[in-house]
């Protein structure tokens, strides 16, 4: 049994439920992200993917069913403390601290996971070393140019990789990137999926991205969700050639 | 390579470094105690509105958590230490940690409650809390001396040697030196993780919650410093004035404090140093020339202070100095003005 705990997946969902008032807006919805996963997860708007996030994270409770990472059952665990389960988020907006600089954003993630952040008195050296390994973080990102610069004189782009940056400093055993790449200029969109593809094989990745040729690079899965239920998932390959997927999906998508 | 490294790692600590121009207030009060003697009554009540401010401060422009009626904290400091002291025990030192205990312990039921709530909800509870305190002192007249005010507080000698004497002189000493050690604690507080955190809340608590932080906690243990510190400096103005009256609760007194605040300027530790004096001066000497009708003359300083100087009397200061250093965009990162800019 202690074996069979290894091949649980990262993250799992059963029969999950989720209702605003008469709209269901997640419906049955049974997933399972296996360890080290690149899953997109596709479908046109208002298909619940956000929603779909939140109940992942917990910033939503789900009418019914539940949600497991690892084997354990989350289902009932806030949003904070789920986070010091092993998941970590990025949002579809920016949802940075604008007045700070990069480094203390960055720098900020790493106190919290190493719960120093209530730390009341002292603690010098404690944000030496997060600095530390904050600034070494945006290294490794390619990120040190902006180190000093506070968050808000970032154009948005540069500050999209500032979401990733701090949600990577937690490391996280789960990612979820909401759309990581919306609202990036072209011309900077390569740093976005650099970072990406540059993720290190023990992070549990899950997107939502509209972006196809994202997807198409990243996801060795992809899930399709419409109207709050996943109607389809395989690879790629399978995904595009669906004509169900083309009908629903790509037909009304933003670009054929 | 190396020395990027290093110069971004120490321009990111240098927020903990003392830099000169902070003793400024201490040495204002050295002036103050040498040059004008007079004045030390009104100067010890400048410094009691300092620390009630400053309180405020961690709440408010720390936490974002935006409360009126810190009073409550604030008269619940007053009316323990007065009591204390009326019950026998007079040593001031004591009665101001009986002071912060039941400011504190106040402050963690009702922010645990409180706290829940947010916007318009979070101000009205805040009020509400007031009112009620207010209303059990009154109530209980027996202990509290009700409408009459606390009599018969005794205050014995500070550390058993100095009398507090006539001309406010040991008052104001012992005003400024525990104004002094709660602002050396405060100061190290914002600058440790988590004041940094408490930014981090005000500008967004979601992002918070997302890096793993029970935010609610953490605004609640905020909460219950500032109220603890509310709590001292309602002390301080019992024993200074040995006397206690139910103003203490006034919502006047919150309002002041707020004004306060924003002239100052929120979220920046001196602004409670600036706007207190600031205020006090300036509604004594309005008070003194135009008696009757000095509060227009307040109301239009601080219409013209919210219009030009969004960020207090600090923020103009600051505006001034990066102008001079000739660096209009890069180092003052300014909280308020920011917020509105962007939230869209």
């Amino acid at each position: 049994m202690a074996n069979d705990h290894k091949s649980e997946p990262a993250l799992e969902t059963r029969s999950l439920y989720r209702n605003f008032g008469s709209l269901r807006v997640s419906s049955n919805v049974n997933f399972q992200l296996p360890i080290g996963a690149r899953h997109a997860l596709i479908g046109p708007n208002g298909a619940g993917k956000t929603t779909f996030i939140n109940l992942l994270t917990g910033s939503l409770a789900p009418s019914s069913g539940k949600v497991f990472f690892g084997g354990e059952d989350v289902t009932s665990l806030s949003v904070h403390r789920r986070v010091r389960k092993g998941i970590s988020r990025t949002f579809q907006i920016n949802s940075l601290f604008r007045e700070m600089s990069v480094l203390e954003n960055v720098q900020l993630s790493v106190l919290e996971r190493r719960s120093l952040g209530r730390k009341l008195f002292g603690g010098q050296k404690a944000q030496r070393e997060a600095a530390e390994e904050a600034y070494d973080l945006l290294e490794r990102l390619g990120m040190t140019n902006d180190a000093k610069s506070p968050v808000m004189y970032l154009p948005y782009g540069r500050q999209r990789l500032v979401e990733i940056a701090i949600a990577l400093a937690r490391e996280p055993k789960i990612l979820l990137l909401d759309e990581p790449a919306a609202g990036v200029p072209p011309a900077d969109s390569h740093r976005v999926f650099d970072l990406i593809e540059g993720l290190p094989s023990s992070i549990s990745v899950l997107f939502i991205e509209h972006d196809m040729k994202l997807v198409a690079r990243f996801a060795r899965r992809i899930s399709v969700l419409v109207s709050g239920e996943i109607v389809r998932e395989g690879s790629p390959e399978e995904i595009a050639k669906d004509p169900y997927v083309r009908e629903v999906y790509l037909g009304h998508g933003r670009h054929g | 390579m190396m020395s990027v490294r290093k110069e971004a790692i120490e321009k990111l600590l240098d927020q903990r470094n003392f830099k000169l121009w902070e003793i400024t207030p201490w040495a204002v009060a050295a002036l103050v105690w040498l040059f004008m003697p007079s004045y030390l009554p009104f100067a010890t009540q400048i410094a009691i509105m300092i620390l009630l401010t400053m309180s405020y401060d961690i709440v408010v422009g720390y936490a974002g958590i935006v409360i009126l009626g810190h009073t409550a904290f604030f008269g619940a400091g007053a009316y323990a230490a007065g009591l204390v002291a009326v019950a026998g025990w007079s040593d001031p030192i004591f009665g101001l940690m009986i002071a912060a205990i039941a400011a504190g312990l106040i402050g963690a039921l009702a922010g645990g409650l409180m706290l829940r709530t947010r916007g318009l909800a979070l101000v009205v509870l805040g009020i509400a809390l007031t009112l009620l305190l207010a209303e059990l002192a009154n109530r209980f007249s027996g202990i509290t001396g009700g409408a009459d005010g606390l009599q018969g507080m005794v205050v014995a000698p500070l550390l058993g040697t100095f009398s507090f004497d006539i001309f406010g002189r040991v008052a104001f000493v012992y005003t400024v030196i525990v104004l002094f050690f709660s602002w050396l604690v405060v100061r190290s507080m914002l600058i440790a993780p988590f004041g940094r955190s408490l930014i981090g809340i005000r500008q967004n608590p979601v992002r918070m919650e997302a890096l793993g932080v029970n935010v609610r906690a953490r605004k609640l243990a905020a909460f219950t410093i500032s109220a603890a510190l509310a709590g001292i400096a309602g002390a301080l103005n019992a024993q200074t004035t040995q006397f206690v009256s139910l103003s203490v609760f006034g919502l006047e007194l919150a309002g002041a404090v707020l004004l306060i605040l924003v002239i100052g300027g929120r979220g920046r530790l001196y602004g409670a140093f600036v706007g207190a004096p600031a205020y006090m001066i300036v509604q004594d000497i309005l008070a003194k020339d135009d008696p009757v009708y000095w509060l227009f003359w307040l109301g239009l300083i601080l219409i013209a202070l919210v219009l030009f100087a969004p960020n207090g009397l600090l923020g103009l200061i600051e505006r001034a100095a990066d102008f001079i250093r000739g660096t209009s965009n890069a180092s003052s990162v300014t909280p308020a003005a920011e917020v509105d800019a962007n939230g869209k």
